[in-house]
């Protein structure tokens, strides 16, 4: 496992097994406490029919979140993922970001979910390392959302099982929760709740069909998760699972 | 002139979670406009654990020095001139309380990017560190732990009763200066008579070899096992001087604290820094 930190102008840059990701740089973070949010969206083909509404839940979460009392914890990290994981923008606070950078991606490839899931849960970690080593405190939230099982990553569910520990036994983060999104997903519903069982994900939440109400009700999902698990910021444990 | 950084933090000490009591220490710091530029404080209070509700006492000292510092036109001139002030601002907050309420510490530190002072009035710590790394220290310690509360002024009897009580003890000024390692250069007690000093006054003209100016209230010195300096130093490691760095670094030692990674203060502890950055 490799990381590799190096400085930009406003940002850091690094990478863990190949995955790269980017944040803010801590000298410009002004609070004691931040919690890390990671949205990892599946574009692979089989969501095009639906993606309109699928990438739309990206500008409802930020601004719902930024309605949140916690708004000045968050740092926002948008993930995108088919057979390679894309970062659409590192950790960084909601006041800096731009929804008008989500545009809607080019849906083709296959699902390299355990990548995905690892990606999310490594930059976290390694971020949460960082923010820890500078005396802030961090927890995280990684929500991954997908139509698919996976059928094309390198990691192995044991990488995936490790990271998503890894940051909590190190204590680098305060605690870090983890939710599956199954989307439009019947025919594989089996498979990605086995998926999150094994890999060690907290909870596996089923949309059903993709149309625009299920997919408004999963941005109000996402976002209050987001803000619970900020709120239990300080606690010592993660938020409680909220219901979809 | 330097940018200015300040931010303050306090926790509640061992013996008052045990004893289910406020924390009785209190921190701010800030920063105002002036009248000929701005002027950055950071302002440390400790409320006497005998006294009345002394955790609101140091609340209302250290907001009557934010109003002081908030309203002034420059940097304090003299002790006497800034007690006079402190007295005038804390008599209306103090209405609604008793005298026993309002026995706390105070200290603070000011200053408008050129010039700085600190002040004690009770016991404490005062630090100023170098931008080679060095660090200056004065610690008050009143022989009988009975320090001089600014309010004793305020009321005759009290005044005449606390230097009857400290007689002919003592205060000790204990002056250090360490080098980056923390290395002990020079050392130095003054000894004064504890009835006659009204408390630590320091003063600089030109803060160009300053990074930082520190005010502790005596929990830094009641940490098991370890000296004032040792928590001193723990405290000045800040990784950056953005935003709470304070509370951050304090907020950190608390958490190694629980984790039982180190020991936590006996006592109540606040610090409040102000932090000199490049030339603005």
């Amino acid at each position: 496992m490799k990381l590799a930190d190096t400085l930009t102008s406003n940002a850091i840059t690094g990478a863990v097994n190949g995955f790269h990701f980017s944040a803010v740089r801590p000298d410009t973070l002004g609070a004691t406490e931040y919690t890390l949010v990671t949205l990892v969206l599946d574009k692979t083909g089989s969501v095009a029919g639906f993606a309109p509404a699928l990438f739309g839940i990206r500008q409802a979460v930020v601004e719902a979140c930024r309605r949140s009392p916690r708004a000045d914890y968050l740092l926002l990290r948008m993930v995108e993922f088919a057979t390679e994981v894309d970062e659409l923008h590192g950790f960084k606070p909601l006041a800096d970001i731009d929804v008008a950078v989500y545009q809607q991606p080019d849906c083709h490839g296959m699902t390299a979910l355990r990548d995905a899931v690892f990606a999310a849960a490594s930059a976290s970690n390694s971020y949460g390392k960082t923010l820890a080593d500078q005396d802030y405190l961090a927890n995280a939230i990684v929500i991954v959302a997908t139509d698919g099982d996976d059928n094309a990553s390198r990691c192995t569910l044991a990488e995936v099982n490790a990271e998503l520990r890894r940051g909590l036994k190190a204590e680098h983060l305060e605690s870090m929760r983890t939710v599956l999104v199954g989307i439009n997903a019947a025919q594989c519903r089996a498979g990605l709740q086995a998926f999150q069982q094994a890999a060690g994900l907290d909870q596996y939440v089923d949309v059903a069909d993709a149309n625009a109400q299920n997919l408004a009700r999963l941005a109000d999902f996402v976002s209050q998760s987001i803000s619970a698990q900020s709120q239990a910021l300080g606690t010592g444990g993660p938020s409680q699972a909220l219901t979809f | 002139m330097k940018r200015l950084h300040a931010d303050s933090a306090f926790v509640t000490g061992r013996a008052h979670q045990d004893s289910a009591r406020p924390c009785q220490d209190y921190a701010l710091a800030g920063a105002g406009a002036g009248a000929s530029g701005p002027l950055a404080w950071a302002i440390v209070s400790d409320g006497c654990s005998t006294g009345g509700h002394t955790d609101i006492g140091a609340r209302v000292w250290s907001h009557a020095a934010q109003q002081v510092l908030s309203s002034a036109s420059e940097v304090p001139q003299s002790l006497s001139a800034l007690e006079a002030s402190l007295q005038q601002h804390a008599a209306p907050l103090l209405e609604p309380f008793t005298t026993e309420d309002a026995y706390a510490t105070l200290g603070l530190a000011c200053s408008n990017g050129v010039q700085a002072r600190a002040a004690l009035f009770g016991d404490g710590l005062v630090a100023a560190r170098l931008r080679d790394g060095g660090l200056y220290s004065w610690e008050l310690q009143y022989e009988l732990n009975a320090p001089r509360y600014l309010v004793y002024s305020a009321v005759d009897a009290q005044l005449e009763r606390w230097q009857a009580m400290v007689g002919d003890s003592l205060l000790q000024v204990r002056i250090e200066r360490r080098d980056a390692q923390g290395m002990l250069l020079q050392h130095h007690t003054e000894v004064l008579a504890a009835g006659s000093h009204p408390g630590l006054w320091l003063g600089w003209d030109h803060i160009s070899e300053l990074q930082a100016l520190v005010v502790c209230t005596d929990g830094v010195a009641s940490v098991p096992g370890q000296s004032s300096q040792e928590t001193l130093r723990e405290l000045l490691q800040f990784k950056n001087a953005t935003g709470q760095f304070m509370q951050r670094r304090l907020g950190a030692m608390a958490r190694s604290w629980r984790k039982g990674q180190a020991q936590a203060p006996a006592d109540d502890l606040a610090a409040a820094v102000l932090w000199f950055g490049d030339n603005s």
